[in-house]
């Protein structure tokens, strides 16, 4: 695979940011092309979300996401976002979600050899990156052929509640910069309670739904909570538990795990 | 500017190799289009490939030149990739370079980026080793650029005095790359050779462009090639100006010879 570091200055953030590319190269089917180490034209492509507090180079350095890639032939666009921003369009602060929904993949999608056609396009992330790639495949589903929430599966207003695993003075901070408040937050398009209820309610057309989770992660009970919410509501989670806790010895086999279910599998 | 840092492997160098590209990217102020305007899929850049000299890299020119404030100035991409102390050559001793950065590189920037491959948008500029890499590049492939230009560097290898530079053992890089005094005369290599073979060239031949500090130890070398191409009778524009074999005298002839070269949108 060849290896992309791009940095620019989006209109969203407002500051230079980076985003890391694995691209395949050499494949059989570049045609013309082949053997000579071009990318072929219009590549199947993951947008690949990091968790809280990490950035462009976290799936790189922790799982073997490349060599997971290039069997499959797939790009990876990696960006960055703040560390506790939720991929949110910031109360107090960067519009994050519109940088990762919306300007990214169309400066991506013009610059690089990347597809800009649904069923060539996913997205999938860890913890906060997973919470990132529902919301993402809830607000934009006509974007993503399939979605990946590993060990980010969870009513976030739930998990910011006095007693959640994130209502603490931190969890308030974080609460305050993103959305202004809890208050704010419910119902709004950042809940993930509201996009399930919205999605059954309109019978959206979603993107395939994959979710995983190690059996010990500290936020396993929310995720059971989620699905079977969603399941009440008519909504189809594929699920994929196994022993582990919140650490990337499980997300480097869970992002392997959901490259197969990317191919329908 | 998106700036990118590009790292593949070559399968002429049988290497990963690295390569600096910056790109124009959507700047909102003094855009007189949208933002989607700007990010229309099908768009091609003007490019201009830029060699750098021996011992430096791929990040060398960013670092020591406002290459990128130019670029955008300019409205065109800068592609910088790096190739040791190989003099462009196919190595007599060690890797094809020539082969590498005339026949590689640009098909695999080609088809990542959005340059073009006309030759009426392309342009290649170097310093010192990378003066001879790009005018050996232009003299070899005529059909490759719109203009060629040198800095401090444009003349023949063996009478500038590079043969005697080096001590005679296996480090040596002019050995290496061009092999002995007789072995570069009258090979790929021999840029008096290459002048006259293109004077005598029926076809369409880039716009070439020298220019050497007053204060350069090459000054009389670059002049007597200058001499060397008008009784040959290929056309080669000479520039002089104060200053020495340094980054102040490459950073402002950029300036010059990027106007020169009629580059800018």
């Amino acid at each position: 695979m060849a290896l992309m570091q791009f940095s620019f200055l989006p209109q969203s953030l407002g500051f230079h940011t980076n985003v890391r590319i694995i691209l395949p190269v050499d494949l059989p089917e570049a045609g013309a092309a082949a053997g000579r180490g071009r990318a072929p034209a219009r590549l199947r492509t993951l947008y690949l979300l990091h968790g809280g507090g990490g950035n462009s180079l976290d799936w790189l350095r922790y799982t073997n996401v490349e060599r997971y890639a290039e069997r499959r032939g797939i790009a990876v666009v990696m960006p960055e976002v703040e560390g506790s921003c939720f991929y949110s369009d910031q109360a107090y602060g960067q519009k994050y979600f519109t940088y990762v929904a919306e300007e990214l993949p169309l400066a991506a999608e013009c610059l690089f050899p990347l597809s800009g056609k649904r069923e060539d396009r996913f997205v999938a992330g860890l913890s906060m990156g997973g919470y990132g790639a529902f919301k993402l495949a809830f607000r934009k589903p006509d974007s993503f052929a399939a979605a990946g929430n590993f060990s980010g599966l969870s009513f976030v207003s739930d998990i910011f509640e006095e007693g959640g695993f994130a209502g603490d003075e931190n969890g308030r901070s974080v609460v305050h910069a993103n959305w202004g408040s809890l208050e704010s937050l419910k119902g709004s398009l950042d809940d993930t309670r509201f996009l399930v209820d919205r999605a059954a309610r309109e019978k959206t057309d979603l993107p395939r739904l994959f979710a995983g989770i190690g059996t010990e992660d500290f936020s396993y009970r929310y995720a059971v909570e989620f699905l079977e919410y969603a399941k009440g509501k008519g909504i189809d989670i594929a699920f994929e538990k196994m022993p582990g806790g919140h650490d990337w010895e499980v997300w480097d086999r869970l992002i392997d795990r959901f490259m197969d279910f990317m191919d329908g599998e | 500017m998106g700036i990118v840092h590009y790292t593949f492997r070559s399968r002429v160098l049988r290497q990963q190799t690295s390569v600096v590209v910056v790109l124009p990217t959507y700047a909102r102020r003094g855009s007189p289009v949208s933002l989607e305007e700007f990010y229309r899929p099908g768009k091609k850049y003007r490019t201009l490939y830029v060699l750098h000299g021996g011992s430096d890299d791929c990040t060398y020119y960013v670092r020591n030149t406002s290459i990128e404030r130019y670029a955008q100035e300019g409205g065109f991409a800068a592609v910088m990739p790096e190739v040791r102390l190989s003099f462009y050559c196919d190595m007599r001793h060690g890797g094809k370079y020539l082969t590498f950065i005339s026949e590689e590189l640009p098909e695999v920037v080609e088809s990542v980026f959005p340059l073009s491959s006309e030759s009426r948008d392309r342009f290649v500029v170097g310093n010192s080793m990378g003066s001879h890499g790009a005018m050996k590049w232009a003299m070899t492939r005529p059909g490759d650029f719109a203009a060629a230009a040198g800095m401090s560097g444009v003349g023949d290898v063996e009478d500038m005095g590079f043969f005697d530079m080096f001590p005679r053992e296996g480090s040596n890089p002019v050995l290496c790359s061009f092999g002995t005094a007789g072995e570069y005369r009258g090979s790929a290599n021999d840029l008096r050779l290459l002048a006259k073979r293109l004077a005598e060239y029926g076809g369409r031949i880039p716009r070439l462009f020298s220019c050497c500090g007053t204060e350069d130890p090459y000054y009389p070398g670059v002049r007597r090639f200058v001499e060397y191409a008008a009784q040959v009778g290929l056309p080669l524009t000479f520039e002089e100006g104060p200053g020495a074999h340094q980054w102040e005298f490459w950073d402002k002839w950029l300036i010059r010879i990027i106007d020169w070269m009629g580059i800018k949108e």
